[in-house]
């Protein structure tokens, strides 16, 4: 039980290791751009404010704003229209991914589910999202499920093409070996294909995600009640840059905090998966 | 679970490659594998070896012919016949407990009764203590004793082993075929072993059966004593053997006839 058995049964220890220090090189990255965004108030001026200053705006503005009402925005300040972005990126990846997951893997695992999804997704996948944004709303008008369905739609497309490409990708010894120990297609799927599919449904998450904060934003810019969108095309109106910048850059704070709980999730489920696959 | 004769009858097996050229991997082959039997399949590679081991698992569709184990016609992979790949097979995302318990889990068997089988294989494969363990913390030798440990734990009354030690160094192999060798004189399954290597077969067999461009051209049996170390190998009836198959092989120094068998 000495050398590579002892260290090769302590992956936990590396693991808190890993989430207790922030990538100094991250910490690095992240001073780097607040320096170029100083740098960059000083060249272009009052219309590219300062990191400091905009901060001022979202403090000041953030769960209260006469300022805001002012401008037509409702009550509130930032807070609701955080709020509402959120919940359209929630909404609107959870049920995309669900519903791209299912038939990305029912095309790859059944040649009839192929030949009905194959064409659907190829289509709609070509069609440019926000082309598709303004059809959205007009067909489902301002209110939120407008934003909700144009996440979810692409969400979708994202997830059906990660799913089947994981499962057809899927070493075949894998479903040979479980047959010729007597397991089912049902025990096949969820003992087998699922988990091998994990970590690149957990890519394509990502992917959805990362793209949802954008996509949800831009509905909310061309037409909605509430959101960040609503804020920025508000405050665009009377040139408050800082206002603008500020809405972006809250909810740049919130998506990444979400890409962090995903990954940390993502290292929990793919526990079993090399690091280099888990980074 | 034990106890039935595999019967294989005038199998051919041909494939249509993308480019249209017709394989006949295998042609008429006719064989007899008796319960408990330990056989290598010897050849060169691309002669059909592993075709006629997959055939046997039930992943390969036959042309013609058919193979009947314990009198009923194979149709498809079934439990009763597992098989160890010469590819990485265990699981990643299972500990090796929950691996080894694969097979019952398939067949139904209650958890606390699999979890006991499994804890006896891990202990008879040499892997006490890694039974939490994932397969990525193993080494690749490790990883095939649980791959081997799976086979015996699910219970299959036929084991199919298509290179199963391939991949690893000389050490190691010969690690896992005498714990093979060990576990198949302790339980007396079937066992069908599929290589293209002449001490390997002589190692491990009761039977060498050689192919040669999908025929069956010899089926030779080992009365050797077991351990087959290398005094044993070095006997006149294992070179007899050995001369033998190098010759169906097409390796026979000219000048020098072989040893009848």
């Amino acid at each position: 039980m000495a050398g590579i058995g002892v260290t090769a049964l302590r992956p936990r220890r590396v693991f808190a290791w890993r989430l207790a220090l922030p990538d100094p090189l991250a910490v690095l990255g992240f001073l780097l751009l607040l320096a170029l965004w100083q740098f960059a108030h000083y060249a272009i001026g009052t219309y590219f404010p300062p990191p400091l200053a905009v901060a001022k705006v979202a403090i000041a503005n953030f769960a209260a704003s006469r300022y805001f009402t002012g401008l037509g925005l409702p009550e509130g300040g930032y807070l609701p229209h955080l709020v509402s972005t959120t919940i359209t990126v929630f909404v609107g990846v959870s049920v995309g991914a669900a519903l791209g997951t299912a038939t990305g893997l029912a095309s790859a695992l059944s040649r009839v589910a192929r030949q009905i999804f194959s064409p659907i997704v190829s289509i709609l996948g070509t069609v440019p999202i926000l082309v598709a944004a303004p059809f959205f709303l007009i067909w489902f008008g301002l209110a939120e499920s407008s934003k909700v369905i144009l996440v979810a739609f692409y969400s979708a497309v994202v997830l059906h093409i990660y799913a089947d490409r994981a499962v057809r990708n899927l070493n075949p010894r894998f479903g040979e070996y479980g047959a010729t120990l007597g397991a089912d297609p049902r025990l096949t799927f969820h003992a087998v294909v699922l988990p091998a599919v994990m970590p690149e449904l957990f890519g394509g998450l990502r992917t959805a995600l990362g793209a949802g904060w954008g996509l949800a934003a831009i509905a909310e810019l061309l037409g909605a009640l509430h959101g960040v969108g609503r804020v920025i095309i508000a405050t665009w109106a009377v040139y408050d840059v800082a206002a603008m910048m500020a809405g972006i850059l809250m909810l740049a704070i919130i998506a990444m905090a979400v890409d962090a709980l995903v990954v940390l999730l993502r290292r929990w489920v793919t526990r079993w998966a090399d690091i280099k696959g888990n980074a | 679970m034990s106890g039935l004769p595999i019967r294989i009858e005038h199998v051919s097996c041909s494939f249509t490659h993308a480019s249209g050229t017709v394989v006949d991997a295998l042609t008429d082959v006719s064989l007899d594998i008796a319960p408990g039997e330990f056989v290598c399949l010897l050849g060169r590679s691309g002669h059909g070896k592993s075709t006629l081991l997959r055939s046997l698992a039930g992943l390969n569709p036959l042309t013609s012919g058919r193979i009947t184990v314990g009198g009923a016609a194979i149709e498809g992979p079934s439990a009763e016949r597992g098989m160890v790949f010469q590819e990485d097979t265990v699981f990643p995302w299972m500990r090796v407990q929950e691996n080894v318990e694969f097979g019952q889990r398939a067949q139904g068997q209650p958890p606390v009764k699999r979890a006991l089988s499994a804890r006896h294989w891990i202990s008879a494969v040499g892997l006490d203590g890694f039974a939490h363990s994932w397969p990525k913390e193993l080494s690749g030798g490790m990883r095939k004793r649980v791959a081997i440990a799976t086979v015996f734990a699910s219970g299959a009354p036929i084991l199919l082993m298509d290179e199963p030690f391939g991949s690893l160094d000389y050490v190691t192999r010969m690690d896992l075929q005498n714990l093979l060798i060990d576990l198949w004189t302790r339980t007396r399954r079937t066992i069908v072993f599929v290589t293209h290597d002449i001490e390997e077969a002589l190692v491990l067999a009761q039977r060498i059966v050689v192919l040669d461009r999908g025929r069956v051209v010899d089926d030779l049996p080992v009365r050797l004593a077991q351990p087959r170390d290398e005094e044993v190998r070095a006997q006149p009836e294992a070179l007899a053997i050995t001369k033998t198959v190098l010759r169906h092989l097409g390796l026979a120094r000219p000048g020098r006839p072989a040893a009848a068998a």
